[in-house]
């Protein structure tokens, strides 16, 4: 499984974050899937990764309404989940809406290199 | 010559010796200068006494004895001169048998002349008179005598010739009738004399002496008023009459006799019986064997006797049987020896037999010629009146002694002889025998002058009284009196007795009167204090007290006040007026109440009102008024004025109320309790409501639910505090639409005291609005700008790692370098965002527990990355966790440390200490750089603030770190402050506080 790279999928409206953070992350060796569409989220069925990023202030979705359907769907329940927002003062609502970390924009890719390892080994 | 002179005197000397040698007529011849006596016959011879052998002897050798006298002279006048001398009756003194005797001699001595015209001889011829001489003397001696016996007798003699109508007085009667001596009278000139009243009876009298058939023997007393008619004499004529043959009166004659002593002496006498019979004494007399013969009136009354004859008794019974013992013979025994006694005893009231208490004064009377007694008298003195007196003195003394004056008395030589008891008593004298001396020792040595003025007072006018210090004997006090002192006499003599004193105790009374001064002086002070003249009149409205006020007011005197004269100080216009109606309301027994102007002799006016009640004494009789009068004259300028400044005001309030109407802004005022007592219609018109439904506590259903919790707690802690209230909240307006409002509030302070709350609602909500939009745009701007950034860091992330991969340490430098540069613009951004958050209150805080020591290492280590020059040094004291946001404490203290080297490019030390206090935990950073102006000092933690000058350039920056570090502080329920010095540094420093209530688990 080590050798697996993990699966980690971003949902962003801003396909400029999108593209920095799949570069960052497959040059670190994950396997990227992205979303500029939050609710393509759940429609995950099969090949499910084993993290999600989502940004909470997406045009027309809330993030954390989709945190919280994630969270409720069996299959979904236990994909760890970073929400990401460019304000710091969401972040406890993005906790009880059921993210399993939080990361305020702009953020250190380190920090979030960091979570991303605590989330998935 | 001489033998011529020989010739002749031979021839014829036989014829004449012969003649002459036997003539009786003593002749004597002397010859030459030595008279020798040449012829001396016997007659001469016998004269001369000295024997016969004289002849041819100096006549003045035989008779030594005439040398002495006249004689002498006289022979040698007639032999020098020649002028011959006779004499008559003449005194020669001849030594006879060897005895001087008195002769007189009728003598002549006659010159014999020679021819040629000289004296040779004296021829000298005498007769001895001497025995008719002495007949004669004794003959004018005994009538002497006889006048001088009749002078003696005082009585004239008188000679009436009836049948003549002629009379001769003496002039002793002469004198009586009081005409001249001398004088020759007839008999209607004597009866003129006599007292007109007694002339008839006179007359009578005569006739019956002069009358044949009566002859009555005269002796009548009548009055004799003088020629001049005023000489007034008692005359007694004696007279008998002598009749002739025929039984005619021829003659009339007797003496006459002044008795006018007499008569005088009578009526004396008269007097003086009357005097006894009416002195108040008792006075008797009684003869030798003690039987009563008279006893005055007095005696009769003093005893009870009705009737002489019971009177005229025994002696023995008029005294009480008890008083008759050994006394009566004691009296008795003394009168007879020593001629008097005197003493007390009794005598019985004849009727009641009350015993009489008498001072007797009993003396034999003896016959003033021959020296026996006649008879005895007795004065008696009723004692009971001396006695009821002796008892009155005696309740006086006692009353004296007792009294509570001070009573002294003293002798003629102002010593003092006696002090009742109050008077020793207040002198503090214990010993009666101190009592004895000088008044002047009696006084305070100060008063000595003014006890000598008091001894010549007594000496001049018998009495004094004033006041003066009595000296306390035991303590030396000075005892004020007011003394009467006056000489006593006694009631007989008339002299002076010494003196009396009274003297009253003034010590109450002047502590009284001082009382009395003062607290008249206080009613004075007061009366005079209080801005009103007091007044009273009597019952007629005559003034007749003001107080000092009216005077100050008028600068009238208080008697230019009295009566009437009050109403000179009024005005003309309303002096009538204010008499009138005082007169009226005097009429009426009417409270008085007037307003009038008063002016003093400036012209300056006073307004007053004038007051009084009508007062009445105990009867009910009206006494007068007691008023007062008060200056008004600053109420009425003041009412005139506000007046005026009403009008002012009510313009005012009209203009107010039009603006207050007209203004976009609900004003309010409220109570210090915090409900509304005042709103404007503005506010009326917002809320549509009328003011029942907004005043009072009403107002806070007005609020936004949401938005009344934190409009009650800041509206309470301003209530409480007195601190400025600033509130934003929304307010539901007439259609049920919130809209945002910003509500202020100032307290009103009067005294020292909140008594208003005015305060304003703005509506906001456009503001609000452009805010929050503002706000939105700011959010929006800064997430839309941090995502891009995002990015950027993303790539240049992946950049960096790739090239350092690639083995491009230098362009992997320049990437990170570029790193950098985005984080600076997401501070920025940051910081922007955060400003938007204060400013909409959206600043939200992450709390945590958290080490304050660890969070400030690790953020100093972070910063100490970013500059080589300067050295960060931490000086932190132990300290525990506490709950707050650690990252935002962090941005402080980032801001804080950056700020530091920005503003330090010359010094490469900043310090970074903690210091724990009570309740709070201060961090402070330290520089020595440029510093701040003291007048800047506080500016810094505003917002867009930047130290200002020519040096800004030189800082880059927003000016927003210091405001937004020092808002995040301040919700952190902390401080922040900064201590600086321009040129020298700055220390900023923030406290935030150790909420140890905040359990650690929360």
């Amino acid at each position: 499984m080590t050798n697996v790279p993990k699966k980690i999928m971003i949902a962003d409206d801003d396909p400029g974050i999108v593209d920095a953070i799949e570069m960052l992350l497959e040059f670190e060796g994950y396997d990227v899937t992205s979303t500029v569409n939050g609710s393509a989220v759940l429609e995950l069925k099969d090949e499910l990764p084993d993290l999600v990023l989502l940004d909470i202030w997406m045009s027309g979705e809330d993030g954390r309404d989709i945190c919280k359907k994630l969270k409720q769907v069996e299959i979904t329940k236990d994909i760890p989940v970073i929400m990401i927002s460019a304000s710091r003062d969401i972040k406890e609502s993005a906790m009880e809406a059921g993210a399993d970390d939080f990361l305020a924009k702009p953020f250190e890719m380190n920090d979030l290199l960091k979570k991303i390892k605590n989330l998935t080994e | 010559m001489d033998n011529q002179f020989d010739l002749n005197f031979r021839q014829s000397e036989n014829i004449f010796r012969t003649l002459i040698e036997e003539s009786l007529t003593p002749v004597g011849l002397y010859v030459g200068p030595d008279m020798l006596i040449k012829i001396a016959n016997k007659s001469l011879i016998k004269i001369f006494g000295k024997g016969d052998d004289v002849l041819d002897k100096p006549y003045f050798d035989v008779l030594p004895e005439l040398r002495e006298q006249n004689i002498y002279k006289i022979l040698n006048n007639v032999y020098t001169t020649g002028i011959a001398y006779e004499a008559t009756e003449d005194r020669i003194d001849l030594v006879v048998d060897g005895e001087l005797k008195k002769f007189y001699f009728n003598f002549s001595f006659k010159p014999l002349l020679c021819d040629d015209g000289n004296v040779w001889a004296v021829l000298n011829t005498a007769a001895d008179v001497t025995e008719l001489v002495l007949i004669r003397q004794q003959l004018a001696e005994s009538e002497e005598r006889t006048q001088f016996a009749l002078n003696a007798a005082e009585l004239g003699t008188w000679d009436l010739d009836p049948l003549n109508k002629t009379i001769i007085l003496d002039e002793r009667c002469q004198e009586l009738f009081g005409f001249n001596k001398g004088d020759h009278v007839n008999y209607e000139e004597v009866l003129k004399c006599i007292h007109p009243d007694d002339v008839d009876y006179v007359r009578r009298k005569v006739n019956e002496s002069v009358d044949s058939r009566l002859r009555k023997p005269s002796d009548i007393k009548y009055r004799t008023v003088g020629t001049a008619g005023t000489d007034l004499k008692w005359l007694r004529a004696k007279g008998k009459a002598y009749f002739n043959d025929k039984g005619v009166c021829f003659r009339f004659a007797g003496t006459m006799q002044d008795i006018t002593r007499e008569v005088d002496d009578n009526k004396e006498q008269q007097k003086l019986v009357t005097l006894i019979d009416n002195t108040a004494e008792v006075i008797g007399v009684t003869m030798l064997d003690a039987r009563v013969t008279y006893l005055n009136k007095a005696g009769y009354a003093m005893l009870g006797i009705e009737k002489p004859e019971d009177a005229f008794i025994p002696a023995s019974e008029y005294f009480m049987p008890m008083d008759d013992g050994e006394m009566a013979k004691q009296a008795t025994e003394s009168i007879v020896n020593t001629g008097k006694w005197e003493g007390e005893r009794y005598y019985r009231h004849f009727k009641t037999g009350e015993a009489i208490p008498i001072y007797l004064n009993a003396f034999r009377i003896d016959d003033p010629i021959t020296g026996k007694p006649i008879a005895m008298a007795s004065v008696a003195r009723d004692l009971r009146p001396e006695r009821e007196a002796r008892n009155e003195q005696t309740k006086l003394l006692a009353l004296i002694d007792n009294s509570s004056d001070f009573v002294s008395l003293g002798d003629t030589d102002n010593n003092i002889t006696y002090i009742n008891t109050s008077g020793r008593k207040m002198l503090g004298i214990e010993d009666s025998d101190n009592i004895y001396k000088p008044g002047s020792e009696y006084a305070m040595p100060s008063d000595l002058e003014k006890v000598n003025s008091i001894y010549k007072a007594l000496s001049e006018e018998g009495r004094w009284s004033g006041q003066v210090n009595y000296r306390h004997f035991k303590t030396d006090e000075a005892i004020p009196v007011f003394a009467n002192t006056m000489l006593v006499y006694d009631a007989v003599t008339g002299k002076s007795l010494g003196r009396a004193t009274t003297a009253r105790d003034l010590r109450r009374e002047i502590a009284d009167r001082k009382a009395l001064i003062e607290s008249e002086q206080l009613l004075q002070n007061i009366t005079g204090a209080a801005p009103t003249a007091l007044w009273m009149s009597d019952n007629e409205g005559n003034i007749i007290y003001a107080n000092r006020i009216w005077t100050d007011w008028t600068g009238y005197t208080h008697d230019e006040i009295m009566g009437q004269g009050w109403l000179s100080a009024i005005v003309p216009d309303d002096r009538k007026h204010a008499a009138d109606k005082f007169i009226a309301d005097l009429t009426a027994r009417k409270p008085y109440e007037v307003n009038f102007r008063i002016t003093n002799k400036h012209g300056d006016i006073r307004w007053c009102i004038a007051t009084g009640n009508p007062q009445y004494n105990s009867n009910g009789d009206f006494v007068g008024y007691i008023g007062a009068c008060t200056d008004i004259t600053e109420k009425t300028l003041a009412e005139h004025q506000l007046h005026l400044k009403n009008e002012e005001l009510n313009d005012q309030i009209d203009q107010f109320e039009f603006v207050t109407s007209f203004m976009p802004v609900q004003l309010w005022t409220a109570t210090v309790n915090g409900d509304l007592d005042y709103v404007n219609q503005r506010t009326l018109d917002f809320f549509g409501t009328d003011r029942k439904g907004i005043i009072g506590a009403e107002w806070i259903l007005h609020v936004h639910p949401d938005d009344r919790d934190g409009c009650i707690a800041t509206w309470t802690h301003s209530l409480l505090s007195g601190d400025t209230y600033q509130f934003e909240f929304r307010l539901k307006d007439k259609d049920g639409i919130y809209r945002w409002h910003l509500a202020r509030a100032l307290p009103f302070i009067s005294d020292g005291k909140i008594v208003k709350w005015f305060g304003t609602n703005t509506d906001i909500d456009e503001q609000k609005q452009l805010q929050r939009q503002k706000d939105d745009f700011l959010g929006i701007a800064s997430h839309e700008l941090k995502t891009p950034v995002t990015s950027i860091k993303a790539y240049a992330q992946v950049l960096g790692a790739m090239l350092i991969q690639e083995g491009e340490e230098k362009k992997a430098e320049m990437v990170a370098r570029m790193d950098a540069q985005v984080n600076r613009l997401t501070n920025l951004i940051g910081d922007l965002l955060d400003v938007t958050k204060i400013n909409s209150g959206r600043l939200q805080f992450n709390k945590t527990w958290f080490n304050v020591n660890e969070a400030i290492g690790e953020t100093v280590a972070d910063l100490q990355h970013t500059t080589q020059k300067h050295h960060l040094i931490t000086r932190l004291q132990k300290s525990d966790n506490i709950y707050s946001d650690k990252d935002r404490i962090s941005q402080v203290l980032t801001n804080l440390i950056t700020n530091a080297i920005k503003y330090s490019p010359h010094t490469d030390e900043i310090i970074i200490s903690t210091e724990l206090d009570v309740n709070e935990i201060i961090i402070c950073v330290r520089d020595f750089g440029i510093g701040i102006p003291a007048d800047k000092a506080e500016k810094v933690f505003e917002q867009f603030y930047r130290v200002s000058g020519e040096m800004q350039h030189t800082f880059p920056g927003l000016g927003l770190g210091l405001y937004i570090s020092s808002e995040i502080v301040k919700r952190e329920g902390g401080r922040m402050w900064v201590n600086s010095v321009e040129g020298k540094g700055s220390d900023f420093c923030f406290a935030l506080p150790i909420n140890y209530n905040q359990t650690e688990t929360n």
